[in-house]
């Protein structure tokens, strides 16, 4: 923990994901024309209303990214290049620019063909790739991402492009600009992949994502051919995925952590000899990426502080943490000024307290280290080679211990520093204690970048994933996935269907786009046993009495005679399989109803549109019609009441079997209970004296404690003989007494 | 109030203690007193001051106790009357020179105190700690822990004095005392005990434990009142199954879980209609299940010149404006008051909009508290990456249910188990909380049964379990805004629709696919179903003591796997080791613990990282069979050591513009 509090702003400022979003649209007849498939609407409308909805999406999940669209092949502007919106952040003008075309074209006010003519004369590719370059380049986004939207109409003018080797060329550059400026370029191509070849699919590709030529792959040097296994492939987007596709880009990469996984637990000898590389070696290390793809969104975390300033202009308020040292009076002392002292963090323990360094912090954290001790006889004489060690990845280091000045060290230790991540075994997909998660789980891919530790990892990744998938195995790890974090037990469970079968090959490619996971492997930590609470302190007992009460000793062993039990699981059973739900639990159909109505009513704000109708319904609705209109997951609970009333069917009368059910062995057992049970017995007159009968009859029962204080003091003062004690103390004492002295007298001890 | 516990560690003193026995280096005191020791630091760190101990010497040089006379009870010392535990006693006590053994022979007459003796004393202790207003109240003095940890070697002959233990059992229940035998070299499967006293000895307080598990009335707070074990088994316990944390069960929600009812009737209420009967209810309590533990966390000092001084921090509000300063600053701050602070929400990058108190309520959806059951899933369909959330909690019946309430339960959670289903549920928590999607998993509890858990009142099961109880997890589901998954390269290439050619290169061939197929199967843990059904083993407030843990035999699939490997997965009890060493080593150098901790050879030799490294090596073995694999595996991969030269020298040419990996530090 150091430095101040502003430079871990400016920090935070530098990590904040900018992503932008440039779309460059191809005009043509095609695009305006209406499309049964997506309702009579045209692929532009479509196109545009999605990239509207992106939007409202951006501003919940990612603020900071840009979006930008172009069309082209349009009339009327020069090269035939639309700018429809600039790159920017997202902002409320660009939104309701955007919507007031949308709206125009739904009033019939001015269509989008009206509005966007396509031209007679194409634009050249060349042109649109560096408008849309320059785009890029004049603005500091950190994540830049491409969208060519093309039907790719001018089939003609590509092919001539790519037999013209000045034109092909042309285009390489640019492609090789984007890739140096980290512009990832992501064509969707609009109609269906029918009308091409492989052969000109593939040529395509290699122009356009600058792979090598796959005649001759041996070309390019190892390291890069790795590259290429980032970059995506032509895909063919039906004119009714458009909206899925382009949703999708919302679902940023979040880039966590990196990490090597040791397939075996790495060994001294395999280590050193790994370093030299003309000794085979055991040790069999895959350097992995982790990404946080799922992360609980609030809208609460985007409300800052404010400040209107004279201008009565609004400032965004931000704040520092400024430690102070208590006894020092009033002079703030941040941590860097504070030239004599140091902070320090100081444990307490009982009366006493202690702290420990940063340093020595460290030192306790190294017990998350792999330590793995080696006798001296184990390595080869190369551990003695500097030359080697500096080579090893920097998490991992070879210490000697007692130094001996003739024959060198005499043991040596092998420390894996975290993170790292070590194969205990495999186990079976549907073994996988799904309920022990404690953390949202990271999809891991394999690292090919120049991060990586461990040179091939995506091959052995892609084959790990391949060998799980045919043999339903997910992976039991053990590791660190950040170095300051606790160690832990994780499961990787590969992206499959279900666990129960592998993704159909020939389904997989085909499978809807809200179904598909990429491939790869889930890193899931389970929970470790500090972590579990106790139970509910009276669950047990009550459990118990409701056994006790059924006549079983446990769960197991039901009375033969109890049909009821059985039944009712059965009909449960029956009731459950009704409402199972069709496609399982599928995030997209839940939109968080919060966030959604926020954001709703905030957009109105901000638009500042006095809809009337909007206010009529505000000030006309309970709450509870305003929750039911806004909420989605209410509305589905209320169809799933409104289904069961409206075909008055088999859901209905399970329902109602049920509960008669419930209800009648519930009378019964009351029935039998009240009738066996003390509770039955006449409670003792609280008034008159007690005769040594009642008396009985009352501890027989457990109601002693009905009687008066009065009443118990007479009966005690009458028979003080027998009992051998007087009527002094509290009346709890005196039952306390009265019952010890029966208990005796009946042989009930 | 919080729940006092009171220990009372008694030990054994005679000459017999001083002896060394299985080739230890130690003698047996030594040895015994290193699982006391253990406890006392555990207390120590855990720092809680209704946690009271006191520790009695038995066969001591003085006579020191409330209960000596001249002709009873003589030798036998209080050496540390009640208190909560501190460094400064803790030292006094690891010192040496008050735990010693008193070489002088046992005196054969009456006087002489003996360990049953010294039972009776600490029953006394208790009773003088206890509140005399308390004393009475069977009730009261259930809700307090009280425990006696007895160390000896049995090699002391001991007279049993029948009458004197009957007492001592009455006593021990009217209390609620759990005593707990920590035996040096006692007789454990093959070992036999070496020597006819021990074995006498320990005969005797097996069948005194045995008889007094039956009479306990108590068994609500202990399941059983006596244990006898050895120091090993106990050392070993503490890391392999180390008392949880208790933390009291906080409820989090009370109402009913629905299903099919009206909604837009039951808006408002968290009840089902009782007189619809076409819909149901269960009428249930939701508490914490699973919480990440954290370690010990210190607080932030200031440290100047020798001086600890406390920290105080503040916010500094300010907003910053355009500006070009000489040193190259672009942006100047402008401090602000803090009562000129006004919430807003930054809708875009350029959209500041203030949120006025009507505004921000006006904004919020007008939730009510609920829990309806939306549908089921078959448990095989539910991604297991979608259990997402941070925290799981309990759903159980309420504490008011009824029998019909109680059987409904049961039976539906039943038939969620028999049919392999979750539950998919809509949850407010409170008025005006947020909406959340649950899905909750059919568990079974099973308490686990100590070591010399004694058939009660409440039976076991065949297996040896106790009764369990029905209850369901639930775990957050992601909502459409949660889910963030990028475009990744795909790892096969399955389902293209294009011949493999093009990417030949990129895939590995079919001889690494064979090779990784066969280290796969080589390192199959045999886990090849799930367990019937998920069980839920919580940690019990019962037990504040590691204590040993009944092994299971006939648990299959993953439970197994997880029991096996289980040491690792207790991270803080392995952390809270190391803090465990630090106090003792620096109890042992006799000063302070800052004084230790700064000397030379802190942390040079500290224990638990032996033990860490025992357990991480459990696995290892089978892995040492793999060689050959794995040594094919790297060399038709080609698995090679990046060289960081080579690859650093081509960031620095600027080849890679990447993205920013934040250092995200301290997992939360």
């Amino acid at each position: 923990m150091s430095g101040s509090a502003t430079d871990n702003k400016v920090d935070a400022k530098k990590y904040i994901i900018h992503e932008g979003i440039v779309f460059a649209i191809e005009l043509s007849k095609a695009v305006h024309a209406p499309d049964a498939a997506i309702g009579g609407r045209s692929q532009l409308f479509e196109l545009l209303s999605t990239i509207a909805e992106l939007f409202k999406l951006l501003v919940i999940t990612l603020p900071h990214s840009g979006v930008s669209v172009f069309l082209y092949n349009c009339a009327g502007v020069h090269h035939h290049i639309h700018r429809l919106l600039g790159l920017r952040d997202i902002n409320g003008w660009a939104m309701k620019h955007l919507n007031g075309i949308l709206q125009n074209h739904l009033t019939g006010i001015q269509t989008l063909e009206e509005r966007f003519p396509v031209s007679d004369e194409p634009t050249p590719l060349p042109k649109l790739f560096n408008t849309v370059y320059d785009e890029f380049v004049s603005k500091e986004y950190n994540w830049n991402k491409f969208f060519w939207v093309t039907s790719m109409k001018g089939d003609e003018y590509l092919d001539e492009l790519y037999h013209t080797p000045e034109l092909k060329n042309t285009i390489r550059r640019t492609i090789m600009d984007f890739n140096n400026r980290n512009i990832h370029l992501h064509p969707i191509l609009l109609g269906d992949a029918s009308r091409w070849n492989e052969r000109d699919l593939g040529q395509y590709e290699e122009l356009l994502f600058n792979l090598p030529s796959h005649s001759n792959p041996s070309d390019a040097p190892a390291t890069d051919t790795q590259d290429h296994l980032y970059s995506p492939s032509l895909t063919f987007v039906a004119a009714d995925e458009i909206k899925k596709r382009i949703l999708r880009l919302k679902e940023v990469q979040r880039f966590q952590f990196l990490v090597d996984l040791y397939l075996s637990f790495p060994q001294l000898t395999a280590m050193l000899a790994q370093t030299s590389p003309e000794n085979a070696s055991t040790l069999a290390v895959v350097s992995l990426k982790g990404y946080a793809v799922f992360s609980q969104e609030k809208f609460d975390r985007s409300i800052n502080m404010t400040y209107v300033d004279e201008l009565n202009r609004f400032k965004e308020v931000q704040a520092a943490m400024i430690k102070v040292d208590d006894a020092s009076s009033g002079v703030p002392q941040s941590e860097k000024t504070n030239g004599d002292g140091c902070f320090v963090t100081t444990y307490k323990l009982g009366d006493e307290s202690f702290h420990l360094t940063e340093e020595q912090k460290l030192t306790v954290r190294a017990l998350n280290d792999l330590i793995m001790a080696y006798d001296v006889s184990e390595a080869p004489e190369e551990v003695f080679d500097s030359a080697h060690l500096q080579r090893l990845p920097e998490n991992v280091l070879v210490e000697s211990h007692g130094e001996d000045k003739t024959f060198g060290p005499l043991s040596l230790t092998l420390r894996v520093k975290p993170p790292f991540l070590v194969v205990i075994g495999f186990a079976a997909m549907a073994a996988h204690p799904r309920h022990l998660s404690v953390a949202p789980p990271s999809f891991m891919t394999a690292n090919v970048s120049w991060t990586a530790n461990f040179s091939n990892s995506f091959k052995v990744y892609s084959s790990l994933y391949q060998a799980c998938l045919k043999k339903k195995k997910c992976i039991l790890v053990y590791g660190v996935t950040r170095k300051n974090t606790n160690p832990g037990l994780y499961v990787m469970y590969p992206t499959a269907k279900s666990a129960t079968g592998l993704i159909d090959e020939k389904e997989h490619g085909a499978a809807p786009a809200r179904q598909t996971h990429p491939e790869g492997f889930y890193l899931i930590r389970l929970a470790a046993n500090d972590d579990y609470r106790s139970d509910p302190p009276y669950l047990l007992e009550l459990v118990q009495d409701y056994y006790n009460q059924l006549g079983m000793a446990s769960p197991d062993n039901l009375p033969e005679q109890n049909k009821d039990i059985p039944e009712l699981v059965k009909s449960f059973t029956k009731l459950c399989k009704h409402f199972v739900l069709r496609d399982g639990y599928v995030p997209l159909d839940y939109p968080n109803p919060n966030i959604n109505y926020f954001m709703d009513m905030l957009a109105q704000q901000l638009s500042q549109v006095e809809d009337t109708k909007l206010v009529h319904a505000a000030i006309d609705t309970t709450p509870s019609q305003t929750l039911l209109k806004h909420d989605v997951t209410l509305q589905t609970l209320q169809r799933v009441h409104e289904s069961i009333h409206a075909d008055n069917g088999a859901a209905l009368a399970l329902l109602k079997l049920i509960n008669s059910r419930l209800n009648s062995v519930a009378n019964d057992q009351e029935l039998s209970f009240m009738s066996n049970s003390p509770m039955t017995a006449k409670k003792p007159a609280t008034e008159g004296a007690v005769t040594d009968a009642d008396m009985l009859y009352a501890w027989k029962n457990g109601n002693i404690h009905y009687y008066t204080m009065a009443q118990l003091k007479n009966y005690i003062k009458q028979n003080e003989a027998t009992l051998g004690f007087g009527p002094t103390g509290t009346k709890q004492v005196l039952i306390g007494r009265l019952t010890e002295f029966l208990n005796l007298k009946n042989g009930m001890d | 109030m919080a729940e006092k516990e009171f220990t009372c560690f008694i030990v054994d003193l005679s000459p017999a203690m001083g002896s060394v026995h299985n080739a230890r280096a130690t003698t047996d005191l030594e040895h015994g007193l290193q699982y006391v020791k253990d406890l006392l630091a555990g207390k120590l760190i855990r720092g809680k001051k209704t946690d009271i101990v006191s520790v009695v010497g038995v066969h001591t040089k003085a006579t020191r106790n409330s209960l000596s006379t001249d002709e009873h009870n003589v030798n036998m010392a209080l050496l540390q009357s009640f208190t909560h535990m501190t460094y400064d006693a803790y030292r006094t006590l690891m010192a040496g020179e008050i735990c010693r053994v008193n070489a002088d022979p046992i005196r054969t007459d009456a006087y002489e105190a003996n360990l049953f003796k010294a039972l009776v004393y600490a029953m006394q202790l208790f009773i003088e700690a206890t509140p005399a207003s308390a004393r009475d109240k069977p009730d009261k003095n259930l809700r307090v822990k009280r425990t006696i940890v007895l160390t000896t070697n049995l090699r002391t002959e001991l007279e049993y004095d029948t009458e004197l233990l009957t007492g001592v059992s009455q006593l021990m229940g009217q209390f609620n005392v759990q005593l707990i035998v920590n035996c040096v070299g006692l007789e454990t499967g093959a070992v036999k005990a070496e020597d006819h006293t021990q074995q006498y000895n320990q005969r005797r307080w097996y069948d005194l434990i045995r008889d007094w598990n039956h009479t306990n009335k108590f068994e609500k707070v202990y399941d059983n009142a006596g244990l006898i074990a050895d120091t090993d088994t106990l050392l070993r316990t503490r890391l392999e199954h180390p008392p949880g944390r208790y933390y009291k069960s906080t409820k989090l929600y009370t109402g009913d879980l629905r299903f099919a009812g009206n909604v837009k009737q039951l808006l408002g209420s968290s009840v089902g209609d009782t007189a619809d009967s076409g819909s149901l209810r269960f009428p249930v309590e939701m508490y914490p299940a699973i919480r990440v533990e954290k370690l010990l966390s210190g607080s932030l000092t200031y440290l100047n010149r020798g001086e600890v001084r406390g920290v105080k921090s503040f916010r500094e509000y300010y907003y910053e404006i355009p500006y070009r300063a000489d040193d190259g600053d672009e942006y100047k701050k402008v401090p602000v008051e803090e009562v000129a602070i006004e919430k807003g929400f930054k809708y875009t990058t350029t959209d500041l909009i203030q949120l006025s108190q009507v505004l921000a309520e006006s904004l919020k959806l007008p939730t009510q508290q609920a829990l309806d059951i939306r549908g089921f899933v078959p448990q095989d369909e539910l991604q297991p990456w979608y259990f997402s959330a941070n925290e799981a909690n309990y759903i159980v019946p309420a504490s008011t249910s009824q029998f019909r309430d109680l059987m409904a339960f049961n039976a539906f959670v039943q038939a969620l188990i028999e049919l392999e289903l979750y539950v998919v549920a809509r949850y407010v928590q409170k008025k005006l909380a947020d909406v959340s999607m649950l899905v909750l998993v059919p568990v079974v509890f099973r308490e686990p049964p100590t070591v010399g858990a004694a058939r009660h009142k409440r039976e076991l099961s065949d297996d040896g379990f106790p009764v369990t109880a029905h209850a369901l997890l639930a775990h957050r589901l992601p909502f459409k805004e949660d889910e963030k998954i990028g475009n990744f390269p795909a790892l096969t290439n399955y389902g293209k629709g294009l011949t493999e050619h093009r990417y030949t290169d990129k895939f590995p061939t079919k001889e690494m696919q064979d090779l990784m197929d066969q280290y796969v199967d080589s390192m199959d843990m045999g886990a090849e179903t799930r367990t019937e059904e998920a069980v839920m083993e919580p940690n019990y407030n019962k037990k504040s003591l590691p204590l040993p843990v009944k092994g299971r035999g006939n648990t299959v699939g993953m439970a197994r796997v997880l029991r096996e490997v289980k040491p690792v997965a207790y991270h803080i009890a392995a952390q809270t080791a190391v803090f465990k060493d630090i106090v003792s080593n620096a109890a042992a150098s006799g000063g302070p613990i800052q004084e230790y901790v700064e000397s030379e050879e802190a942390f040079a030799n500290l224990p638990s990282s032996q033990n860490l490294k025992q357990l991480l090596s459990i696995p290892r073995e089978k892995l040492a069979n793999n060689e050959v694999l794995v040594r094919a595996m790297v060399e038709v991969f080609d698995i090679q050591i990046v060289d960081r030269t080579k690859s650093s020298a081509r960031t620095g040419e600027g080849e890679y513009i990447g993205i920013v990996v934040p250092d995200i530090g301290e997992d939360e």
